[in-house]
């Protein structure tokens, strides 16, 4: 066998699907998947009927379709997150037999977003507790590090602080660099804050849980300050929802 | 030689010879897939190797662990023996899994020593709010709940909300993790597992599932094979949200009907009934709950001891915030105590106190003896019935009698953490 023809085919072979992945990918059309959640409700106006028609379009059709329709303070793309936020507040509201609020102008779930959209029926919270942390920072030569805080209730029901501090190494995996002893748990504020500032933030993650009056708990994960998961859980309803930052999250309703 | 087949052949050595440092960089080279016979080999090495002993004897013997150590290192160690890939979520936040494909450990010859190290680097990553990224919820069918299921107990509890209606803070109980060991024909889940804070120890085996799993991060799960972190959760091999609606008062009458009060008790019957192949009887189920309240009581001797060892090293000093908590037994009192009134339910006692309730389950605690130091035993029996009394005490402070409920029991005045 001519091993040097055999090479320069899986070559072309290779180029050929690479290309293919793209053209596929850049094509894709946006629908929002829901599993087992609530239709919309039959009055839906009529924007909203039209808004819904053009979800299924993919993003370049929507490109093209820009010159020709009504004008709009939002683009496209805007447009169909705001659509995909509301879809999912309402949803959550059938779910769990609330009338949530339409959110006005919200193109990316916040954890205020949410609570202000039940409000209404459920109150305000009256605590939160938040359950880890992620910090990624990068350090004025270039280095990686991330701090991971985890909060966890101990034998005496008291809630501790752990602080772990890691570089990154080539294959972006965790190297523990050891913290002083009074940084790794219950450090002081300052001290934290003081860790965080070595370096430029380039991420913050957050899971926590958020209690409201009535017994509903909230179980979130945000990054950025933008939810990427939730979990509404009422009078032995759950809502829950995952991916948010896909262009199809993944809806449930138990 | 054309140029292009030159070419050609530059790129095919370049491509081999990548492949073939990819494969030497690794904790351990996989040479199978995950599958469901994979899964059926693993559930049955956890029920007949995966015991109490595992990290205090044998090849595994010496290696530190908690709670969430042991769940991770029973699918880390059957993966790595069977040549299957490990994969995790970063728990940091990162963009690539924790697995065994990682070369940080290359620089070490011995295959065993490289497995070890991996082992303990996990270990300080991982965690119990790491898990839920790592398994999914599963159908409560002996299919999906069975020897190598993950039980994930929730951290807080319910009653503590109400707490927080009427003006308090949530207090919230500490998380714990464990894995299914084994599913008996009456449909009794037994869980093997370890403990806070992370040391050499034997695990602890029982049947004492006492909390019911609310959110969906908890509860029965299935671990995620490397190639399902891409996927939706849904769309996995025995997914189900079903154990979190589970537990209603009757579950034919549902929520519709207005009984939609959840409780543990309700929850673990149903579960039973799902899983069963065969009833238990009345004198069966206490057996096996008094063998679990003899298990975790036996376990508490060993803690006790080193309480006291360590009092005796400080001249009876009052311990610090951390002393405190690792000595304390505030969650493993209220697990046997939650476990007393599983049995007592289990033996339809009446009475208006627990002390008179027990009555009904007497023969069986006496069962069951307790060395609690060299050469001085008492009945769980005896133990119990100080319990009701509120004569034992969780505060490592308090003197060796007070932890036994024994006669000359004293409180210390030192703070309370």
């Amino acid at each position: 066998m001519d091993l040097g023809k055999l090479g320069f085919r899986i070559l072309i072979i290779a180029a050929v699907l690479f290309a293919a992945r793209w053209v596929l990918k850049k094509d894709s059309a946006v629908p929002i998947k829901t599993d087992k959640v609530a239709e919309l409700p039959p009055s839906s106006g009529e924007n909203l009927k039209i808004a819904v028609t053009r979800t299924h379009y993919s993003d370049a059709a929507l490109e093209r379709q820009n010159g020709q329709s009504e004008i709009h303070t939002a683009s496209p793309r805007e447009e169909k997150t705001q659509m995909k936020v509301n879809l999912i507040l309402t949803s959550l509201g059938k779910c769990l037999d609330v009338k949530s609020v339409q959110r006005e102008n919200v193109t990316q779930l916040r954890r205020a977003d949410l609570v202000d959209s039940v409000k209404n029926e459920m109150g305000l919270p009256v605590s939160d507790s938040e359950d880890w942390r992620n910090i990624h920072l990068v350090l004025p030569n270039k280095e990686e590090r991330r701090i991971r805080i985890e909060m966890e209730s101990d034998e005496t029901n008291q809630v501790n602080r752990t602080v772990k501090y890691y570089g990154v190494d080539a294959e972006k995996l965790p190297i523990e660099i050891p913290l002083p002893k009074e940084m790794t748990k219950n450090p002081k504020d300052q001290d934290l804050l003081a860790l965080e500032n070595k370096g430029e933030v380039v991420l913050r993650e957050k899971g926590g849980k958020v209690y409201f009056r009535s017994g509903e708990i909230m179980n979130f994960v945000e990054k950025d300050d933008v939810l990427t998961d939730f979990e509404f859980n009422r009078r032995g309803h759950i809502f829950k929802c995952s991916q948010l930052e896909e262009q199809q999250p993944s809806c449930q309703c138990l | 030689m054309k140029i292009k087949n030159r070419f050609g052949l530059l790129i095919l050595i370049a491509i081999l010879s990548f492949s073939s440092l990819v494969a030497r960089a690794a904790v351990w080279v996989e040479k199978e897939n995950w599958s469901s016979e994979w899964e059926d080999k693993f559930s049955k090495w956890v029920k007949f190797e995966f015991d109490e002993d595992f990290f205090t004897s044998g090849k595994y013997k010496g290696i530190p662990t908690d709670c969430a150590d042991a769940v991770y290192f029973s699918r880390l160690v059957f993966a790595a023996e069977n040549k299957l890939p490990f994969a995790i979520k970063d728990p940091t936040g990162g963009p690539n899994k924790i697995t065994n494909k990682m070369s940080r450990f290359d620089n070490i010859k011995d295959a065993d020593q490289r497995l070890r190290k991996f082992m303990l680097y996990v270990a300080g990553v991982v965690g119990t709010k790491s898990l839920p990224s790592d398994t999914y919820p599963v159908k409560v069918d002996r299919q999906n709940v069975r020897p190598g299921t993950v039980w994930s107990r929730p951290r807080i509890k319910t009653e503590n909300v109400l707490n927080v209606i009427f003006g308090g803070d949530v207090k919230e109980d500490p998380g714990h993790a464990e894995v299914v060991r084994d599913v008996n024909d009456n449909g009794v889940i037994e869980v093997i597992g370890s403990t806070v804070p992370a040391a050499v120890r034997k695990l602890q085996a029982t049947t004492s599932l006492v909390f019911l799993p609310v959110e969906t991060s908890t509860g029965l799960r299935r671990w995620m094979w490397p190639d399902q972190y891409s996927k939706k959760q849904a769309e996995l091999p025995g997914f189900s949200l079903e154990q979190f609606s589970m537990g209603i008062l009757n579950e034919d009458v549902g929520v519709e009907q207005g009984a939609d009060v959840r409780t543990l008790d309700n929850w673990l019957i149903q579960v039973k009934r799902r899983l069963r192949t065969a009833y238990e009887s009345r004198p069966e189920a206490l057996k096996r709950i008094t063998k679990d309240l003899c298990t975790m009581t036996t376990s508490r001797i060993d803690l006790v001891k080193n309480s006291e060892n360590f009092k005796r090293k400080t001249n009876n000093a009052c311990m610090n915030a951390a002393n405190y908590d690792s000595y304390s037994t505030p969650s493993r009192d209220k697990r046997i105590w939650s476990t007393l009134e599983n049995a007592v339910e289990m033996a339809e006692a009446s009475g208006f106190s627990m002390k008179s309730k027990m009555k009904s389950v007497e023969a069986y605690l006496k069962s069951c003896e307790l060395e609690i130091q060299a050469g001085k035993k008492i009945l769980l029996w005896d133990f119990l019935m100080a319990m009701a009394s509120d004569d034992v005490s969780s505060n490592p402070n308090d003197n060796f009698e007070s932890r036994w409920g024994l006669e000359g029991g004293k409180k210390s005045s030192c703070p309370k953490y």
